[in-house]
């Protein structure tokens, strides 16, 4: 199966005074994409409208050609999203959190105690978000995204907080999605050490993506 | 220059801290507790509630080891005490643990805060004391003994410590409560076990008990964890959800036992009680839920829909709310029903009225106070509307749904984050 991520006239405000996207089109297609821009070039934004965590105010998003917010469970069925901003609910422990995600994947439980050995996760997996560092925060969401591999991969600054072991698995992760056919948007400062992965690089301006050849 | 200083012990010093913060916040609920028992006590009728009053001054003072009374009150106090301990919490941990004081210290400071939130209940128990001991009830002093002791090991239970300590406090809250000379030598045995325990382990292993294994279990099993992970953002708080209804049922069970009505008079403002009684509820808990319970964007990258999010959330309300339905279906069963499609409607409403991107999340608005009123007053007046509120049910969830789908879920995070934080300390 071909992946691909579609944004179609998507525009988005967070308020109507400032608007971040107006009739933005963007078509992803397998292999490693990389996506960089100054700050506050809207780079999150858009990597949030593309895993359907914010709603565009108009135009469609499309991942594998299920429209996000028509199709929910079924477009979200084969998306891994990793924001930079570790967001998981305080009121949960990881394990709990993770068995949350191999429910909604249809995964065996089984699983969590994988990827929780995995990202080495193991001791701090009763404890609540919280109580973690930044880079087990981080961690959280990659064992996450790993659960029942899905193959669309949205990524923000994947390597901001990890040290050198985990951004080589990093690094592994994207090049076996890439062999396998998978789709990664990933948007980066540190293009450098990334770029010998990406099939495509974008940058984003003005609310505008243009492809640097 | 004078060199003066005051010295304090660490217990002191730790102690005072605690009164001063945790323990005064939270002293804060004993009004709603104490309201919530004198309502409770005015309600029955008034010979009813001269038994009630004398049974439980002879229950508290009696010399026998088996009291009803005694254990009631023990119990009430293991539940007070949880939410004074999840107050006093932060202070037990993190960049406190390099004050100068030990654990074992830390530990006692932490419980004697705890039991000074249970004032109120401690009063009580005098008062109950006092006044079987004038009626010539027979009095134990061993009852009073007890006193201190139940309120030491239920703060005990909950105050963070290893599992073993507080293993220790909660076994001897039922002994402290039986009054007997040996449970009391027991559970002070057991309080000076759980003292010097306290003072071994790593402050790591002194874990917060925030989240009691039964509820994790409980997840488990669940098909979404997402109806756990509200109860636990609603806290303890959830034990006042119902304490809005009391202000509709008691005047209404009073205007029913107090006046003759015909049975359609009976019906009526049975009806309007319940409605009343309902709403304020579902408002109550739909207001703590949004303001307690922080945004969580990721999830919704997740493969589940909109409408399940929210029908978790109208799950939770029904949940809560269904107890309340009980004493109506079984006075009268049409005026149940129409109660309980009420409910049902509010249930599926709120929690798309709550997901409002231009407004904090941590009020409703008027309209939508003013929306479920009409909806409780209509109910009463006219039953058939409940026909009508139950059969627009599924719409009403789906519109819900379509405001669970355009929120802005970031500018809900950048608003409540501090909230959310407050929510846990």
């Amino acid at each position: 199966m071909t992946r691909s991520l579609r944004m179609e006239g998507v525009s988005f405000a967070y308020d109507d005074r400032a608007r971040i996207f107006t009739d933005l089109n963007l078509e992803v297609a397998t292999g490693v994409t990389l996506l960089s821009g100054e700050n506050g070039a809207g780079k999150t934004t858009l990597l949030k409208l593309a895993a359907g965590v914010e709603k565009p105010d108009a135009g469609k998003v499309l991942v594998n050609g299920s429209d996000l917010w028509r199709r929910e469970v079924t477009a979200r069925s084969d998306l891994a999203f990793v924001p930079q901003e570790p967001d998981v609910t305080p009121f949960a422990t990881i394990r709990e959190v993770l068995r949350l995600v191999c429910r909604l994947r249809s995964q065996p439980a089984e699983q969590v105690d994988q990827v929780l050995a995995e990202t080495n996760l193991e001791e701090v997996a009763d404890l609540s978000i919280r109580e973690l560092s930044r880079g087990q925060r981080r961690r959280v969401l990659l064992a996450a995204a790993w659960i029942g591999t899905p193959r669309t991969a949205i990524l923000d600054e994947p390597l901001d907080a990890m040290d050198e072991h985990w951004r080589s698995r990093i690094h592994g992760w994207l090049e076996a999605l890439r062999e396998a056919g998978g789709l990664a948007l990933v948007a980066t400062h540190e293009a450098g050490s990334l770029a010998e992965l990406a099939d495509r690089f974008l940058v984003l301006r003005d609310g505008e993506i243009r492809e640097i050849p | 220059m004078s060199n003066q200083t005051t010295t304090t012990t660490g217990l002191g010093a730790s102690y005072r801290f605690h009164l001063s913060s945790g323990a005064r916040v939270t002293l804060g609920l004993a009004t709603f507790q104490l309201v919530l028992l004198l309502v409770l006590v005015a309600l029955q009728p008034p010979q009813a509630r001269e038994v009630l009053l004398k049974g439980l001054a002879a229950g508290i003072a009696t010399p026998e080891a088996f009291s009803a009374a005694r254990l009631g009150f023990a119990v009430w106090a293991v539940v007070a005490a949880a939410a004074a301990a999840r107050r006093l919490a932060p202070t037990q941990r993190g960049w406190q643990l390099h004050l100068p004081v030990g654990l074992r210290t830390r530990w006692a400071a932490g419980v004697l805060g705890v039991a000074s939130t249970l004032a109120h209940l401690a009063g009580l128990w005098i008062v109950l004391w006092l006044g079987a001991s004038l009626l010539g009830e027979p009095a134990s002093p061993r009852a009073l003994v007890a006193l201190p002791l139940v309120a030491l090991a239920a703060a005990g239970t909950w105050t963070p410590a290893p599992g073993r300590v507080r293993a220790c406090a909660v076994v001897a809250v039922p002994l402290a409560a039986s009054a007997s000379l040996p449970g009391l030598a027991a559970a002070i045995a057991l309080l000076a076990l759980a003292y010097f325990q306290a003072g071994r382990g790593s402050p790591r292993s002194a874990r917060v008990p925030s989240v009691p294994s039964s509820l994790r279990s409980l997840g488990r099993r669940l098909p979404t964890g997402q109806l756990v992970f509200s109860l636990r953002a609603l806290g303890l708080w959830i034990t006042l959800a119902h304490l809005p209804a009391v202000l509709f049922a008691a005047p209404t069970g009073l205007a029913i036992h107090n006046n003759e009505f015909t049975a359609d008079q009976t019906e009526l403002v049975l009806r309007l009680g319940a409605s009343l009684a309902v709403t304020a509820t579902v408002l109550a808990v739909t207001t703590l839920l949004s303001a307690r319970r922080p945004p969580w964007a990721w999830s919704r990258s997740l493969p589940w829909s909109a409408r399940r999010r929210v029908a978790a959330d109208a799950l939770l309300l029904l949940l809560i709310t269904s107890p309340l339905l009980i004493p109506v279906l079984y006075l009268r069963v049409s005026s149940g029903l129409a109660v309980l499609a009420l409910v049902v409607f509010l249930a599926v409403r709120l929690p798309g009225r709550m997901r409002n991107s231009h407004r904090g999340l941590t009020r409703l608005g008027a309209w939508t106070w003013i929306e479920a009123l009409l909806a409780a007053l209509l109910t009463s007046l006219q039953p058939l509307t409940a026909l009508v509120l139950g059969l627009a049910s599924p719409l009403t969830l789906e519109a819900s749904a379509r405001r669970e789908r355009s929120l802005k879920a970031d500018l809900f995070l950048e608003r409540r984050f501090n909230a959310a934080h407050e929510a846990e300390s």
